[in-house]
């Protein structure tokens, strides 16, 4: 149970760390979601289409920027001097990665949540507002059901879901492994963080190749998607596992900060 | 002996740091590490607090290498600003809380108080004076039983110098040990049990201040001079 504490103290400074973009995201989701209102209350329609444009824009980067943050965090962590407050404390080194990897997926999680509310908030407003939109819904289902013959499963819905969650959170840890692997030997060199991408770039080619290598082509599993996506997840959660046990270590053993 | 380094090494890709130190800290002592910029002095400490790795050599506290245990009991003041910048000094404290079962909360807000700091300061925004005045605090607020200050009058004002260095002595204990590095050798000289002469990073002196004195028959701002001269 101390080390549970341990844990939760570690992430509750490292959501602190990364509260202040928290509070910019959420500022502009609320401009963006009142120019919206605003254009359903004055029934404005190119405001609506304008604030859902971007709505879906920002998403987008936001996500992006927050799996951004969490590598920049922890690029800084090794860097600045500010990373005394953290290496300094009685954690181990894997208490100390595996808290920074657990609110980085934390946070991705609650945002795509957070995201996906709003969608479902505004797109339920549209389709109670707008007939002419419940209309294309309902259109749309059908002619993908009938041209496509696609049948929507909860496991496929939940399969994709799973694997881009767990696809975020390899790219983060693979992030901290290639950042500290060129730390180790580059220390605060200028080109660390060059030689930190090109770590990055080498390992995914990598995982790409052995996931070809298991799974073979994507094409092979029209028929059940879940599988190919299943596997896929087993490799990266190894991927995961693998690049958090070899950053620990070398947190350890071999980086100074 | 709670500190035991054998011939610890620490080699960048151009240069070496520390060179071979051999260096033992008995508790209830208070050493001064001795030496001018880029001698080592720094490089050991933080090797001794587990944020550099040595290249070589054996380094133990109370007989276990460093790592989650010593962190518990050593604690360190870099010389160096370390603050989040997000922090007030109320949140430094309560960092040191959350993470150091020795730190002290009343010690803490005494010490604060003492420094003429506000609780509500951003750490941002302090000068560095008040800055150094804030590491000191928290530092001392733990009931470690090692503290290892480097240059901890850096940045200090003539005036609060001689509050600072009695706050240091307060905070001795019998049970504990201070290895404080320090420029301004004449106001360590008043307080020290042991020198360390460090020079290219090797200890190239070390003994009891007071037998030092008496085989040389000089004090250790005159020898000081004579080593680094």
């Amino acid at each position: 149970m101390q080390w549970v504490k341990k844990m939760l103290k570690l992430m509750k400074y490292e959501f602190r760390k990364q509260a202040f973009s928290k509070l910019i995201i959420l500022i502009l989701v609320g401009l963006i979601e009142i120019l919206f209102f605003f254009g359903v209350v004055t029934d404005n329609e190119e405001m609506i289409a304008v604030a859902m444009g971007f709505l879906a824009i920002f998403t987008g980067g936001a996500l992006f920027f927050l799996a951004f943050e969490s590598i920049l965090t922890y690029s800084n962590d090794l860097k600045q001097k500010s990373s005394y407050m953290l290496f300094l404390t009685p954690n181990t080194s894997y208490s100390i990665v595996g808290a920074k990897v657990l609110s980085a997926g934390l946070q991705i999680i609650l945002a795509g949540i957070v995201f996906f509310v709003i969608f479902a908030i505004n797109g339920g407003v549209l389709i109670v507002k707008y007939d002419a939109i419940a209309e294309v819904k309902k259109m749309i289902l059908q002619l993908a059901d009938q041209f496509f013959q696609l049948k929507i499963r909860f496991t496929d819905i939940a399969s994709v879901v799973g694997q881009v969650i767990i696809s975020w959170i390899s790219t983060i840890t693979v992030a901290f492994f290639s950042i500290t692997l060129s730390t180790t030997f580059l220390a605060n060199k200028k080109f660390k963080g060059m030689v930190s991408f090109i770590i990055f770039i080498v390992l995914n080619v990598l995982y790409n190749k052995i996931t070809d290598l298991i799974l073979g082509d994507v094409t092979k599993y029209s028929a059940n998607v879940s599988t190919y996506f299943i596997g896929n997840s087993i490799i990266l959660l190894a991927a995961i596992i693998l690049t958090y046990m070899g950053t620990a270590w070398m947190l350890d053993k071999k980086v100074s900060v | 002996m709670i500190l035991q380094c054998n011939d610890l090494v620490k080699k960048y890709i151009n240069k070496t740091a520390v060179n071979g130190i051999n260096f033992d800290a008995e508790k209830g002592k208070i050493y001064a590490l001795l030496g001018p910029n880029g001698s080592g002095k720094t490089t050991l400490m933080k090797i001794i607090a587990g944020l550099v790795k040595p290249t070589s050599g054996t380094l133990t506290y109370k007989g276990n290498p460093i790592g989650v245990e010593s962190k518990k009991r050593v604690a360190y003041m870099s010389t160096e600003p370390f603050f989040y910048n997000f922090m007030s000094v109320e949140d430094v404290g309560k960092y040191y809380k959350d993470f150091f079962e020795d730190f002290d909360v009343k010690r803490y807000e005494e010490l604060i108080e003492r420094m003429e700091l506000g609780m509500k300061d951003k750490t941002k925004t302090l000068s560095s004076g008040l800055a150094a005045k804030l590491k000191i605090a928290a530092t001392l607020a733990r009931k470690a039983e090692l503290y290892m200050l480097d240059e901890p009058l850096n940045g200090i004002d003539i005036i609060a110098r001689e509050k600072i260095i009695n706050t240091i002595l307060e905070s001795a204990r019998e049970d504990s040990s201070m290895l404080i590095s320090s420029h301004l050798v004449d106001e360590l000289e008043k307080i020290i049990d042991n020198a360390v002469f460090i020079k290219n990073g090797s200890v190239v002196l070390y003994g009891d201040a007071e037998e030092l004195r008496a085989s040389h028959g000089k004090s250790i701002v005159e020898l000081y001079k004579e080593i680094y001269a």
